[in-house]
C-alpha cells in the first residue's frame, strides 16, 4: 500500500524505486490538462470574436498572443501526452521494433525493396555520386568550414551595415549642431565588434581561399577492413607548403541534452597515416609547391587494418571516418580539410550494401 | 547459455526459464536481442530480434500464447553483420539478450545477458 502513496521514486542504478506507473500517470495527466486548457482557451477566444463581436477582446496584439499561447499549449500538451502514453504502454524494445517495422514497410512501398539488416550504417549515395578524373570517386569536402565562413560573412556584413547607418545618423546630428553624445559613445564598442568580426571573416577567408582548393579521389567505396586502396590528392592555387599530412581518421560523435541545450562532442578514436608514394615524375617528393597552371598532385596507397571499427550512424551517436588533409605554408595560414568516407563491416553482403539509402 | 563472443552472421542460441513467478501473475513477456549505445551521448537502441508472449486476454496477432513460456524455452536467431560491439572513448556499443516481464499488478522485471558481437572488443 505504501508504494501507492509514494508519488516520486529514487533512481537506484538503472531502476527506480516506487511504482513507476504513478509518476508516468501524473506526467500524462499534467500534459493532458495542458492540452485541455489550450483547447478551452482557444475555443473561448475564437468564439468571442465570432459570436460576440462587441467583446472587450479586440483583434490585436492581445488576441494574437492568446491564440499563439493556447495553440502552443495544444501542441505541447498533445505531443507530450501521446509520448508519455506510448512510453508507459510499450517497452523501449517494442517501440524500436515497431519503428523498425514501419521503416521497412515504408521502404518496401516506396522502392519495392526490404531494408537490409545494416540500418545503422551511413548510406553511400551522397559519396558515390561524383566520379573522379583519375580514380573511381571524387570525395566531397566536409561543409563545416564553409558554414563558418558564410556565418562570419553574414554577421560581419550585417554588423558593418548597422555601424554605417548609426555613424551617418550620428554625423548628421553633429552637422546640424544637435549632437547625440550617447550615440557617438555607443559607436566605439560597436566599432570594436565590427573590427573583430571583419578580422574573423578575413582570417577564415584566407584560411579557405588562400591555399586554394583541395581535391581528393579514392579508388573504391565503401572501405572494408583489411582492404587496400589508392588515393589521389590535387592541391590547387599558388602555395608553397612546408608540410602536408594526409591521414584517415576515425571520430566518435555523441549528441546529448544538457538542460535545454543539445550538444555534440567529438573525439578522435583512431588515425591511420597515409604516405604519398609517388608525385609527378618531374618533382621530388619534398617539393610541395602548387602553381595556378601546375597544381600539386600526389598519389597515395594505404591499407586498412582488419580490426578497425566500421562507420556507425545512430540517432544520437555516430562513428565517422574522414580523409584529413593538413597543410602548413609560410605565406598562408595552416589549413585542415576533411573528406568523409565510410567503412563497412568486412562481411557486409552486397545485398545489404545495395539496399542502404 | 550465451557465448561471451559471437561472430557476425553466426546463430545465437539461448535458453530462458522463469522461476519464482507464477504464470497467472504474468501479463506479458518480451524477449529481444538488441544493441544499445552507452557513453556521453543519449542512448540509441536497435532491436534485431523481438518476441512478445502474452496471456490469453492480451493476445494480439504475432504474439505467442502464454503456455509457451512454461518450462525452459530456447530462442534462436541469426546475428547481423553490425554494428559490432565497440569500446570507444565516448561511445560504447553493447549487445545483449533482454527479457522483460510485465506482471498483472503493474510491476516490471527485466533481466539481460550481454555478449560481444565481433572481436573488436575483447572479453573483460
Amino acid at each position: 500500500m505504501a508504494k501507492w502513496l509514494r508519488l516520486w521514486g529514487k533512481k537506484k542504478g538503472s531502476r527506480m524505486s516506487g511504482w513507476w506507473v504513478v509518476g508516468s500517470a501524473s506526467e500524462a495527466a499534467f500534459f493532458g490538462s495542458l492540452f485541455l486548457l489550450g483547447i478551452v482557451t482557444l475555443t473561448t477566444v475564437v468564439s468571442w470574436q465570432v459570436f460576440w463581436p462587441q467583446s472587450p477582446l479586440r483583434i490585436g496584439f492581445g488576441f494574437w498572443l492568446m491564440v499563439i499561447a493556447s495553440s502552443s499549449f495544444i501542441v505541447i500538451g498533445l505531443t507530450a501526452f501521446i509520448l508519455q502514453i506510448s512510453q508507459t504502454l510499450a517497452s523501449p524494445e517494442l517501440r524500436s521494433a515497431m519503428l523498425d517495422q514501419a521503416k521497412r514497410e515504408h521502404q518496401r512501398r516506396s522502392i519495392g525493396e526490404q531494408l537490409g539488416s545494416l540500418s545503422s550504417l551511413p548510406g553511400l549515395a551522397r559519396l558515390t555520386d561524383s566520379p573522379g578524373v583519375k580514380l573511381a570517386y571524387r570525395l566531397a569536402a566536409h561543409q563545416a568550414e564553409t558554414g563558418s565562413l558564410i556565418l562570419s560573412a553574414l554577421f560581419s556584413g550585417s554588423w558593418n551595415t548597422l555601424l554605417a547607418i548609426l555613424t551617418v545618423i550620428s554625423l548628421q546630428k553633429h552637422l546640424i549642431s544637435q549632437p547625440n553624445w550617447f550615440l557617438t559613445v555607443l559607436l566605439v564598442p560597436f566599432g570594436c565588434v565590427s573590427f573583430f568580426s571583419t578580422r574573423w571573416f578575413f582570417r577564415l577567408f584566407r584560411q579557405l581561399a588562400g591555399a586554394g582548393a583541395t581535391a581528393v579521389e579514392i579508388s573504391d567505396l565503401p572501405l572494408l577492413p583489411g582492404g587496400q586502396y589508392e588515393l589521389y590528392l590535387c592541391q590547387y592555387g599558388r602555395v608553397n607548403l612546408r608540410k602536408l599530412e594526409i591521414a584517415l581518421v576515425c571520430y566518435e560523435e555523441a549528441t546529448y541534452q544538457q538542460g535545454t541545450d543539445i550538444r555534440t562532442e567529438r573525439a578522435e578514436a583512431a588515425r591511420i597515416e597515409i604516405q604519398p608514394h609517388r608525385v609527378e615524375p618531374s618533382r621530388k617528393i619534398e617539393d610541395l609547391k602548387a602553381e595556378p597552371e601546375k597544381p600539386l598532385e600526389m598519389d597515395c596507397q594505404f591499407s586498412l587494418p582488419s580490426d578497425i571499427m566500421h562507420s556507425f550512424q545512430g540517432q544520437n551517436n555516430a562513428i565517422t571516418w574522414e580523409i584529413v588533409v593538413e597543410g602548413e605554408s609560410s605565406r598562408w595560414p595552416s589549413f585542415c580539410r576533411s573528406f568523409p568516407v565510410v567503412v563497412y563491416p568486412i562481411r557486409a553482403s552486397q545485398a545489404d550494401v545495395a539496399n542502404l539509402p | 547459455m550465451l557465448q561471451p563472443a559471437v561472430e557476425p552472421g553466426e546463430m545465437l542460441e539461448f535458453e530462458y526459464t522463469l522461476q519464482r513467478v507464477e504464470p497467472q501473475q504474468i501479463d506479458r513477456l518480451e524477449i529481444s536481442v538488441v544493441w544499445y549505445t552507452e557513453g556521453k551521448g543519449s542512448e540509441d537502441i536497435g532491436v534485431h530480434h523481438f518476441e512478445s508472449v502474452a496471456g490469453p486476454e492480451g493476445l494480439k496477432s504475432g504474439e505467442l500464447p502464454l503456455e509457451s513460456m512454461l518450462g525452459p524455452r530456447q530462442v534462436v536467431c541469426q546475428l547481423p553483420q553490425g554494428p559490432l560491439s565497440y569500446e570507444g572513448r565516448i561511445i560504447k556499443i553493447r549487445w545483449c539478450a533482454r527479457l522483460r516481464l510485465f506482471l498483472r499488478d503493474g510491476r516490471e522485471i527485466s533481466a539481460e545477458k550481454p555478449f560481444y558481437l565481433g572481436h573488436l572488443t575483447r572479453e573483460v
